[in-house]
């Protein structure tokens, strides 16, 4: 591990920001900053996720006019600063959605490629911080390019060449400062919920009650899955007048009546209970199907968000007792 | 990168109406790119452009020098597929989806079970049989409609049924003047043409009800479940697997389907 001076990494940050789109929290939310300035944390994590820089809100698949197809380019270099753990692992999971053999997205690889993920470890983690679940903790370094550790004055660093040579001049020697009671308190005050087992057990509840029971309160807003660093459904609109039209590709949520809503009137998962089934479904037993790992990494942002407190602790506690 | 979102470009060569009722227009387009190549079952994505894509199955078999898509009027997108006229452009993203097993059916009886206008894709599957005659055994065909005129490819399937090597049932759901054919619905008819169910697959496509009265004919003739295939649609947005929309479990209809086996729907939640 290295250390460096907080002060002089952010006159640093702030040369990169000619060469580099740099995002980074900023107060509420997790966005594009223009000076390091702007660097604040109204939370622990923040509430919108990075995912948004791979995955926009909306943006332009290709624009049409007069017969030509347009696909915009991007050649941007991005810096993604001060993430948190989990933050870092939701964006290797959405790698398997998009970076795929049979058919790579080329909009979110082209920016994934071209990006460095500098975490931050969560030094005091929140009261809905339960990523310690599924196996990974608030000083998890693994999916990111590098961990900073905040110490004050200066922050630890460790990482990859790629994330540390932005920083190069500026990393001194780390005096053998150790990090492992801060790591264990950490860790020790996250109250996550046993998932073990939990995708198999799945397998065989899909008639299973308890699907009205943890959705009866839900007013399907879909803020929690906008929200979730790992959702990632999306629709495709056509925009525009005259001759001149844009294809776009938007964020969209299972919870949604008409996501499966067809042009029959036929719709599969009408019924509120299904849709919040398909989100769990989906999580705790689809992704492990398919990737051998869960596709929720406790960020808790769906709990602190959800305006009718539906906590899916509680709905995992719950899974499990059945 | 090959760009999975972008179409290609084509023109429509032929347009008229399927059906007695206006409901159906077929389209014969050729692209401006040259042949595409696919398997029976597959599906693409017309565009149209400012109103957006919507999923079609590939009616025209391999060996056509046309892609054909017969599309029924329900609403936005379908509803400007009907305007489109001969000479005009069209964009198209395909193929797309598994398509059927047509290898693991080589070598064995095949019976087409359908109804109304899901009949598309069995148009595919049916002259790509034909096309390679000899590397399968008897081809039985069971095809209803509500009436005459709402059965597609009306004048094809007369000629097919001239020909001593495919038998084909036609139906329509009550008597009809000038009919000829059975009169009774798709499952009362397999009933009684009673394929058999030896070294023989099923493939079936039509309306949500007549699959459900159907299940039980071909439960009863003894085909087992995973000699049964069966097309499904969803809701579909992207058509690779990335959007999320069309998920049936952990499959997706747009990228694992829309062609599927019994024994594996069996075994899904029933979310379709
Ligand atoms: C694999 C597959 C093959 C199909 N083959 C045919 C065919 O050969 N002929 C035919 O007439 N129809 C076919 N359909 C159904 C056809 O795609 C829908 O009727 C059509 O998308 C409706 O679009 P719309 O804009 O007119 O309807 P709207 O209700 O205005 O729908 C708006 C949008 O919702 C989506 N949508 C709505 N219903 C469906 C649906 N059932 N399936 C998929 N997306 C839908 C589309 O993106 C559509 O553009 C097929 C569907 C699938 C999934
Ligand atoms: S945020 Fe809460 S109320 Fe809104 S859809 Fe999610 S669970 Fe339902
Ligand atoms: S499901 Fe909730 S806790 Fe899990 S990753 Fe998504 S927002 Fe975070
Ligand atoms: S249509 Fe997007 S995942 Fe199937």
């Amino acid at each position: 591990m290295k250390k460096i001076d907080k002060k002089r990494l952010f006159e640093r940050l702030n040369n990169l920001i000619k060469d580099y789109v740099v995002y980074a929290p900023k107060g509420k939310d997790f966005g594009k900053i223009e000076d390091t300035s702007e660097i604040k944390r109204e939370s622990i994590n923040v509430r919108l996720s990075p995912k948004q820089v791979f995955l926009p809100q909306e943006e332009a698949l290709f624009t049409f006019k007069q017969g030509d197809i347009k696909v915009p380019e991007n050649n941007e270099k991005y810096i993604l600063f001060g993430i948190r753990p989990c933050d870092a692992k939701a964006i290797a999971l959405l790698d398997k959605n998009f970076d795929t053999k049979d058919f790579p997205d080329p909009y979110y690889i082209d920016r994934r490629k071209n990006s460095i993920l500098i975490a931050e470890a969560c030094i005091e983690p929140e009261s809905t911080c339960f990523c310690t679940a599924f196996g990974s903790g608030p000083f998890e370094s693994k999916d990111a390019d590098a961990l900073i550790i905040d110490r004050g004055d200066y922050y630890l660093i460790d990482g990859n060449e790629k994330a540390l040579s932005l920083f190069d001049g500026l990393l001194e020697d780390d005096g053998g400062e150790k990090i492992l009671e801060l790591k264990k308190k950490a860790e020790d005050s996250i109250k996550s919920p046993v998932v073990e087992g939990i995708d198999k057990k799945l397998s065989s509840m899909i008639d299973d009650p308890i699907w009205d029971e943890v959705s009866r309160k839900c007013i399907t807003c879909g803020a929690c899955t906008y929200l979730c660093p790992t959702c990632y459904c999306f629709d495709i609109q056509d925009v525009g007048k005259d001759d001149k039209y844009m294809r776009e590709r938007v964020w969209d949520s299972c919870m949604f009546t008409v996501y499966t809503l067809e042009a029959s009137g036929h719709n599969p998962r009408k019924e509120k209970e299904k849709r919040m089934r398909q989100r769990v479904m989906h999580k705790f037993n689809y992704y492990p199907f398919l990737y051998d790992e869960y596709g929720c990494v406790g960020c808790g942002r769906c709990i602190k968000y959800c305006p009718v407190n539906v906590d899916i602790r509680k709905i995992i506690t719950k899974i499990m007792e059945v | 990168m090959n760009n999975p979102y972008i179409p290609m470009s084509g023109k429509i060569k032929k347009a008229w109406f399927e059906s007695t009722d206006r409901s159906l227009r077929t389209l014969d387009i050729v692209l401006d790119n040259g042949k595409m190549d696919f398997i029976p079952g597959q599906f693409c994505e017309i565009s149209i452009m400012g109103k957006g894509e919507s999923p079609f199955g590939i009616a025209s078999a391999p060996s056509e020098d046309f892609l054909r898509f017969t599309v029924n009027k329900t609403g936005y997108v379908t509803a400007a597929i009907h305007w489109l006229e001969e000479e005009t452009p069209v964009w198209i993203r395909g193929p797309l989806g598994n398509g059927y097993p047509v290898e693991k059916f080589e070598g064995k009886n095949i019976v087409i079970v359908s109804g109304g206008f899901a009949f598309t894709t069995l148009r595919s599957l049916l002259i790509y049989l034909l096309d390679h005659r000899d590397k399968y055994k008897d081809i039985t065909v069971v095809y209803g409609a509500r009436e005459p005129g709402l059965l597609l490819y009306r004048e094809e399937l007369q000629e097919w049924a001239k020909r001593d090597d495919v038998n084909i049932h036609l139906a329509v759901d009550a008597e009809f003047e000038g009919w000829q054919g059975h009169v009774g619905f798709v499952p009362t008819i397999l009933e009684k043409v009673s394929p058999s169910s030896e070294d023989a697959y099923l493939v079936m496509c039509g309306p949500p009800a007549m699959i459900k009265f159907t299940l039980p004919v071909i439960k009863k003739l003894n085909f087992p479940s995973e000699k049964v295939y069966t097309s499904l649609e969803r809701r579909m947005k992207c058509g690779i697997g990335k959007c999320g929309r069309c998920n049936i479990g952990p499959y997706y209809v747009c990228k694992d389907g829309p062609v599927f086996s019994l024994d594996v729907l069996e075994k899904l939640p029933k979310e379709y």
